[in-house]
């Protein structure tokens, strides 16, 4: 893990309409860091990852990546809007993995990974399906790579969805309780494969309630409550040892 | 279960399987059978139909060029219709207050006025508009708008406006997530919507735009009040002439039946190959008769489906 952030969270807010979601959110992720984010929910994990990949946009304060904006460009001395072209440059850099996977029904695996590359990045067809074969083998299903989602028991279709997250060589991913909707015996697979990308170095922010994976791969852990950052520190020492009440309740009620 | 006998217990004589007699069936084919040959007797045996002179209209030469305008009718006004209706719904759903309103008030305006009337008015345009052009460039509005064109702009802008609520719908339908998971890859608005989008919205819409074709190609016939030449119009013409007013619309009705059929089986094939969880298997003509003809109902064969579908979900 570097010394170099990539990504910085300063004075982060964000509302829907009167409901105050984010308050002030202060948070760094430095290359090759796994960020695990607890926290009740209503808490603002969700919505704070959504915004970290601009599918939400913040109300005040900034989000920084690598030093730069998120979501305006400089102009001179004034700031604009992206454009939908910038947001989507933007979102390359960033993958997402969502809760109900979000899988692209009419499609095969091999065509969901395959995508991306494809209509972003002008990859030709064959080029782009070999890839996402590649990526379907490291996640363990290359012979997955001809079934559709619904053939595809709840941990596969999460793990085609990582391959399609990475297919974009993403410089971070983001992960919004990527297991919670998994039954109990499914969700080893899929912590396995995020164990594997966190070890070859992928910079991780983790949405979970998996407490044993953010003790384990976590460099951090972060406690997020009523849109802000509680707590946060060292997994191991802050999972024996929270400061804060509040941190102590969550813990001894999902552990 | 089959014929054979079962046996419960070595001690006792087997039984034998009772089919349950389904009396209800019986008695309402009696009915039923009872019923149609009187009105075949009636109408067979009619005097004021004249049978014998029917036939020689079936493939007149002016009821198949009226056929011809009624089929290019309704193409026409649906490849109008779905063109504007894609366009509406985009609109309508577009962050765009403007396009969004402009949308909204002309669904509200086509969809709540009779499409007679609509027709009435475009082939009366003239009326309020006797040239229509830009500054020195203008013709003609009648020569523009002729009752065919009439008969298109009414059915297609109308037809636009109803198209626009079964895409919006069709769109509305895909979740969310889609969308979310697609900009999160890269994708822009527009290439997610192309990509992703539409390709599960058709499923849904597919099959009320089969409908609306195939309701289209009856609903030309009103185009005959401005005698556009269609099949209803010729119809008109042919008994004006010749009074024999029953025997032309029996012709008509054979062939607007006709009409609907094919295009009914057309459907069903196109809905089999793209609509929702469609299946990779051939399609016979023998299943469209078995659904449509005999019993089977579309809620039945949609309950099939789900149980297919949540077989393989296993």
């Amino acid at each position: 893990m570097g010394d170099k952030t990539l990504l910085e969270a300063r004075n982060v807010s964000k509302c829907f309409g009167h409901l105050k979601v984010l308050k002030g959110l202060n948070l760094r992720v430095r290359e090759g860091e796994t960020v695990c984010i607890i926290g009740p929910s209503g808490g603002g994990k969700s919505t704070f990852l959504r915004c970290v990949n601009f599918l939400e946009k913040i109300d005040s304060g900034a989000l920084l990546f690598k030093g730069q904006l998120v979501g305006y460009s400089e102009h001179g001395n004034k700031l604009r809007d992206w454009n939908e072209k910038e947001a989507a440059a933007y979102r390359v850099k960033v993958g997402m993995v969502f809760q109900h996977f979000n899988l692209y029904p009419h499609m095969t695996a091999g065509e969901n990974v395959a995508i991306g590359p494809r209509v972003v990045k002008g990859e030709s067809q064959s080029a782009a399906l070999a890839r996402a074969h590649t990526l379907l083998a490291k996640v363990g299903l290359a012979e997955k790579f001809d079934s559709y989602p619904l053939q595809l028991s709840g941990g596969q279709q999460q793990r085609v969805a990582i391959a399609r997250a990475l297919a974009m060589e993403p410089e971070i991913m983001l992960f919004d309780e990527a297991t919670s909707a998994l039954d109990p015996e499914l969700v080893g697979e899929v912590l396995q494969v995020m164990h594997d990308l966190a070890t070859e170095g992928m910079t991780m922010l983790v949405v979970t309630h998996e407490i044993g994976f953010a003790r384990e791969v976590g460099d951090t852990l972060v406690f997020m409550d009523e849109g802000v950052i509680a707590e946060q520190g060292e997994p191991k020492t802050m999972i024996a040892h929270p400061e804060l009440a509040r941190t102590k309740a969550f813990l001894s009620s999902v552990l | 279960m089959n014929s054979e006998d079962i046996r419960l217990s070595a001690d006792k004589s087997p039984l034998k399987y009772a089919r349950t007699r389904r009396w209800g069936s019986w008695i309402a084919a009696a009915v039923v059978i009872l019923l149609g040959a009187c009105l075949l007797w009636a109408v067979s045996t009619n005097p004021n139909i004249k049978w014998s002179r029917m036939g020689a209209y079936i493939f007149d030469g002016a009821i198949l060029r009226g056929l011809v305008v009624t089929l290019e009718l309704t193409v026409l006004s649906m490849v109008i219709g779905v063109a504007l209706g894609v366009v509406l719904a985009l609109m309508k759903l577009s962050p765009n207050t403007v396009l969004r309103t402009t949308s909204g008030v002309y669904i509200w305006v086509f969809r709540g006025t009779p499409v007679l009337v609509q027709l009435i008015f475009w082939y009366n345009m003239a009326l309020i508009f006797p040239r229509i052009g830009f500054g020195a460039f203008s013709v003609d509005t009648n020569r523009v708008i002729s009752t065919f064109g009439a008969a298109i702009l009414a059915l297609g802008l109308n037809e636009g406006a109803y198209m626009a609520e079964i895409v919006r719908a069709g769109i509305l339908s895909v979740s969310r997530g889609q969308m979310d998971a697609a900009l999160a890859t890269g994708l822009t608005r527009r290439q997610a919507m192309r990509h992703i989008v539409i390709p599960q919205a058709l499923r849904v819409i597919l099959p009320p735009t089969g409908n609306q074709a195939i309701g289209m190609l009856k609903t030309t016939s009103i185009a005959s009040v401005i005698a556009a030449q269609d099949l209803l119009t010729v119809t008109e013409n042919i008994y004006a002439k010749t009074f024999l007013v029953v025997e032309l619309l029996i012709v008509a009705s054979l062939w607007y039946l006709v009409g609907t059929s094919v295009a009914s089986i057309g459907q069903y094939f196109i809905e089999k190959k793209f609509g929702a969880g469609a299946s990779s298997t051939n399609v016979k003509l023998g299943d469209f008769v078995r659904e449509h003809v005999f019993s089977s109902s579309r809620a039945q064969s949609a309950l099939e489906h789900l149980k297919r579908e949540s077989d393989i979900r296993g």
